[in-house]
């Protein structure tokens, strides 16, 4: 019970630190899922997004899927293992040791796509979507997930110089996701994620063990290293 | 009483209907008015103060130290052609076919057939000259000939004119309203118009430009006039102009070559001036006329001038020249002097050798076709310097009216004289393929490309000869052809969409375009935005179908769905990529320009007009109609999207854990490997080298669900996509862990494909990777093998993974 009472205000903090998407009033949300995202908890049982989009796409979390503090933040196994999802599945993105190891295009991506959905899983197909965003809103969202850095994110090829903005055709990543986070090991201000991904919702058959390194910034936490295995 | 008068009438209406009976080479001699048939064969006649009807009822006439029909003392004969006649004047001595004197109008009409020839210095209807130049009043001059119906082929004698005048002689009145007509200059005599006029005299005398061609009218027929009698020049000419006619310019450039080489040299005009001879007033207002011009002369005008200014009298050299009403008519000058080349004649306009382009208006609804096969414009004035001044010479005044179609095309400069003096003409109905209208800067002419033009058979797609500096004018509208840039909605343009190999685009509004579609209605200078895809190679049109793959799970760009939806989507792969195409309505900094891409903007800028080089695109991509035939594609807006602006081409390979024990079994490619590393106890083998020993059952795209694995190998992709990518294997190849991927900087992997094998199987597990992530040799040459050898020979393999 008690761990139940611990979750509702930190799910108010997760949902204020979790997303970019409301950190650009000009940016118009057509479309926006903003729901925050709900996972199965470690008893099994499994929470549905609650939201009303044509797809309801679904995490289907396990393990150690929990809520942790570390040094002053809170953190979210369940969060953490989606955006490893995210980084692999949907971005491309292997190992990395910290920022400078991924991509510009795909960090871009993926920043892009958090300016307007907390969840990529969530993110509708079959419509043409276009969306554009400030450099300012993309750096910024960047730094909320993996610290602060000094990418030029004007490298990527989202971004149009004559215009100044980054465009990006919104990708169509909704799907369904099976996981466990099979450890969750605090270490100093460092938390070590290892999680497994499945393709079913059996989870019988197993796709990648990712792990997922997590640093404490500013009371958050960013992700700062990943391995797939 | 009255019976009497009766039968006395009759009796005579009778004896005037008679045939005149004639023996050989006797003189007859017809006067009065009344109704007249000459038939069968007879020598001469002296038509004297007649007027009437004669008939020319399947007669033979040859002239006999005269001229074979002489019409004199102010006769005004109405010549009427029934079967076939021939006339034919004394070759050996200065006589005409039928000789027309001045104060006489001779005028043909009737449903038959004429042949008539001239003799010597004579015209084949007209008059005969001299040897040397006379003052005026003692020439022999020429009265009015009219055609109105019937079939006449008149061709000169030596230095005559076919019909008009004879050597030395001025032209008067010809008018022609109807029926056929061929006629033949000869030996410097135009087809129609003046005989050889002079090569030059005495000012005073006969200086160039003093014999003129008079009045030449043409409202109707059909009229064809040659500047010579050779018939392979004449057979040439007519291959020209069916050429230009039917625009058909594929064989352009050796029938031209054949009609300069057959070229009689007769410095004449087709119709117009022969040899030294201005063309004072020549109006057609109507029928179906071609007019041949030989060395210098011109298709419709005056004839070869000179360069020396004492033979030269600019005040009377001239050519005013008129088509108007509803005329078809193709001019057409040649030359058979190489050196000549760069400054025959004008198609219609002077001669070369002259100080002045003339006078020349094209009006009303007429269709002209004029084609210098010189350097010289097509119309206006010689390319030749002027024998005055020195100076390239110059039209005194050129105009077209806005209702004409009129195509000109010259090898030389410019098509038509840009700097006539007064020019008239409306620039937007003007174009070009190679050069444009004046052969200088075109910027703000209009309708460059993708045009139809009128013709004189019609609305026609526009074509020119390779090498001309041509000129259109009536050019239209195009009738809603795919991509050529010119939509069926005015103001409005279609493009092709040009796509490297199993890709498509999606445009804002959700439509798929593959390679080979066409965009309709677009705005011009507009941005419009779209992102690459890859195709599901299931759904692909261009290659054999395939089964659809097993879907795989949503998110990674592909589709899940019923077979409805992916149809409609048709792709497999999206690119994150937000490009922008603009059809412009403006031109290119260079025609070779098709598509101008800017990176920054990532903008891809269309242009309507730029010409299709071939060289610059590979035939790949050339349009072919279903017969598999190129389609003409100068003048196609293409959307070119085949290059690395817009998508990677990736390749994949695969590396099994154990193949060092294959190596070992001898059971793939054991020989080439040992072969390759004979000793060298370590190798780490590049790409090349990999590709080199042959280890193809390595490669395959092994991207899930866009291309059955082993088919090709490899995948064009679109930028800021995430690829599934499977290690596929075959029996020979399992335990398949790594996947090399290599993505081609720049332009396509021409990849052969293979026969798919029967037996695939699925590697354990996937890998995803971002697309716009450019994989270089350098970047992963580590993760090559390392081969070693040991002390006693056996192979080893090592992986060299990447950091």
């Amino acid at each position: 019970m008690k761990k139940y009472i611990l979750i509702i205000p930190l799910l108010l903090i997760v949902t204020a630190l979790a997303s970019c998407s409301n950190i650009d009033p000009v940016i118009t949300h057509t479309d926006d899922t903003t729901d925050t995202y709900k996972v199965d908890t470690d008893d099994g049982t499994q929470k549905n997004n609650d939201h009303n989009d044509t797809v309801e796409y679904k995490a289907y979390g396990g393990g150690e899927d929990k809520l942790l503090s570390v040094d002053g933040a809170v953190v979210d196994t369940g969060e953490f293992a989606i955006r490893a999802y995210e980084l692999y599945y949907m971005l491309g993105q292997t190992d990395f040791q910290n920022i400078n190891g991924i991509d510009v295009s795909a960090l871009t991506q993926f920043a892009f796509c958090h300016l307007f959905y907390d969840e990529l899983y969530k993110m509708p197909g079959g419509s043409m979507m276009y969306r554009q965003a400030s450099q300012e809103d993309i750096d910024r969202c960047i730094e909320q997930f993996f610290g602060k850095n000094e990418i030029d994110t004007t490298k990527s090829v989202l971004y149009n110089r004559g215009k100044r903005v980054f465009e990006m055709w919104q990708p169509e990543y909704g799907t369904d996701i099976y996981y466990n986070v099979n450890s969750a090991e605090i270490d100093g201000v460092e938390v070590i994620i290892d999680v497994t991904f499945y393709s079913d919702i059996n989870k019988s058959e197993q796709l990648n063990n990712i792990v997922l390194k997590l640093s404490i910034e500013n009371n958050s936490a960013v992700i700062s290293a990943m391995k797939v295995n | 009483m009255k019976k009497v008068i009766a039968a006395l009438i009759s009796a005579l209406l009778i004896l005037a209907l008679v045939p005149v009976q004639v023996s050989a080479f006797d003189t007859v001699t017809i006067s009065g008015n009344e109704d007249t048939v000459i038939s069968g064969s007879g020598s001469v006649y002296d038509i004297s103060g007649f007027t009437g009807n004669i008939m020319l009822e399947d007669a033979v006439i040859k002239g006999e130290g005269r001229s074979a029909v002489f019409v004199k003392d102010n006769s005004d004969v109405n010549f009427i052609l029934k079967g076939t006649t021939e006339i034919e004047g004394d070759e050996n001595n200065f006589s005409c076919g039928i000789e027309v004197e001045i104060g006489s109008t001779v005028r043909f009409s009737g449903d038959g057939t004429l042949y008539v020839k001239g003799g010597k210095y004579g015209a084949g209807i007209g008059s005969y000259g001299t040897t040397t130049n006379i003052p005026e009043e003692e020439r022999v001059n020429v009265g009015k000939i009219y055609i109105n119906s019937g079939t006449v082929i008149a061709t000169a004698g030596a230095r005559g004119s076919g019909i008009g005048s004879g050597y030395h002689v001025n032209g008067n009145y010809i008018e022609i309203n109807g029926g056929t007509v061929y006629a033949y200059g000869r030996e410097c005599g135009a087809g129609i118009g003046t005989g050889y006029g002079t090569s030059g005299g005495a000012i005073g005398v006969a200086a160039v430009g003093e014999y003129d061609c008079g009045t030449i009218i043409i409202n109707g027929g059909t009229v064809r006039a040659y500047a010579g009698n050779n018939d392979s020049f004449v057979k040439n000419a007519d291959k020209a102009a069916e050429m230009l006619k039917n625009m058909e310019f594929g064989d352009t450039d050796e029938i031209i070559a054949e009609l300069n080489a057959n070229d009689p040299g007769s410095f004449a005009a087709g119709i117009g001036g022969g040899y030294g001879s201005s063309a004072s007033r020549i109006e057609i207002n109507g029928g179906d006329v071609l007019a041949v011009g030989s060395c210098g002369g011109a298709g419709i005008g005056a004839g070869r001038g000179t360069s020396k200014a004492s033979q030269y009298n600019k005040d009377e050299y001239k050519a005013n020249i008129k088509i108007g009403g509803n005329a078809k008519v193709i001019a057409i000058t040649a030359t058979s002097r190489s050196n000549e080349i760069n400054g025959g004649g004008a198609a219609i306009g002077t001669g070369r050798g002259s100080h002045t382009g003339g006078n020349i208006e094209i009006s009303g609804q007429a269709n002209v076709i004029a084609f210098s096969a010189t350097k010289s414009p097509a119309i206006g004035p010689s390319a030749q310097k002027s024998p005055v001044d020195g100076t390239i010479p110059h039209a005194e005044s050129i105009t077209v009216g806005s209702d004409v179609t009129l195509y000109a095309a010259s090898y030389g400069d410019y098509a038509v004289d840009k700097d006539a003096v007064n020019l008239s003409i409306d620039p937007k109905y003007f174009g070009s393929s190679d050069r444009w209208f004046f052969g200088e800067d075109h910027k703000n002419i209009e309708d460059k490309n993708n045009v139809a033009v009128q013709s004189p058979e019609g609305e026609r797609e526009y074509k020119v000869p390779s090498n001309t500096v041509s000129l259109w004018s009536n050019i239209v509208s195009a009738p809603a052809q795919p991509g050529n840039g010119q939509s069926s909605i005015e103001g409005k343009g279609d493009i092709i969409v040009i796509l490297p190999l199993a890709m498509a685009i999606r445009t804002a509004d959700g439509s798929v375009y593959y390679h080979g579609d066409v965009i309709s209605d677009i705005e011009y200078d507009t941005p419009y935005q779209f992102r690459m895809c890859t195709v599901d190679w299931s759904t692909r049109r261009e290659t054999k179908v395939h089964e659809p793959y097993e879907v795989y799970t949503p998110g990674h760009g592909d589709y899940e769905g019923d077979g409805a939806e992916n149809e409609t989507k048709g792709f497999s792969y999206n690119g994150s990529v937000v490009y922008s195409f603009i059809l412009s309505s403006k031109r290119p900094v260079s025609e070779d320009i098709q598509n101008e891409f800017n990176a920054e903007t990532k903008t891809l800028t269309i242009y309507t007009y730029s010409v299709y080089k071939t060289k610059g695109y590979t035939d790949m991509y050339t349009p072919v109609d279903e017969n598999g035939e190129k389609i003409p594609s100068y003048g196609d807006a293409l959307m070119l999207l085949d290059n690395n602006n817009f998508f990677m081409a990736y390749r994949f390979y695969f590396i099994s854990e154990n193949y060092a024990e294959k190596i070992a079994n001898a059971e793939v490619n054991a020989a080439e490997m040992v072969s390759l590393i004979n000793g060298e106890t370590e190798k780490t083998m590049s790409l090349a080298e990999i590709e080199e020993i042959g280890i193809n059952f390595m490669k395959g795209t092994g991207i899930d669900k866009v291309v059955e694995p082993t088919e090709s190998l490899s995948i064009n992709l679109p930028l800021g996509a995430t690829v599934k990518v499977k290690a596929y294997s075959d029996v020979l190849n399992d335990n398949l862990k790594e996947a090399l991927i290599k993505a081609k900087e720049s332009g396509n992997y021409e990849d052969e494909i293979p026969e798919s094998p029967s037996y695939i199987k699925d590697s354990e597990t996937p890998l995803f990777v971002r697309t716009d992530e450019i994989f270089t040799e350098e970047s992963w040459t580590t993760r090559f093998w390392k081969v070693t050898t040991d002390e006693n020979g056996a192979i080893r393999t090592e992986l060299l993974k990447a950091n």
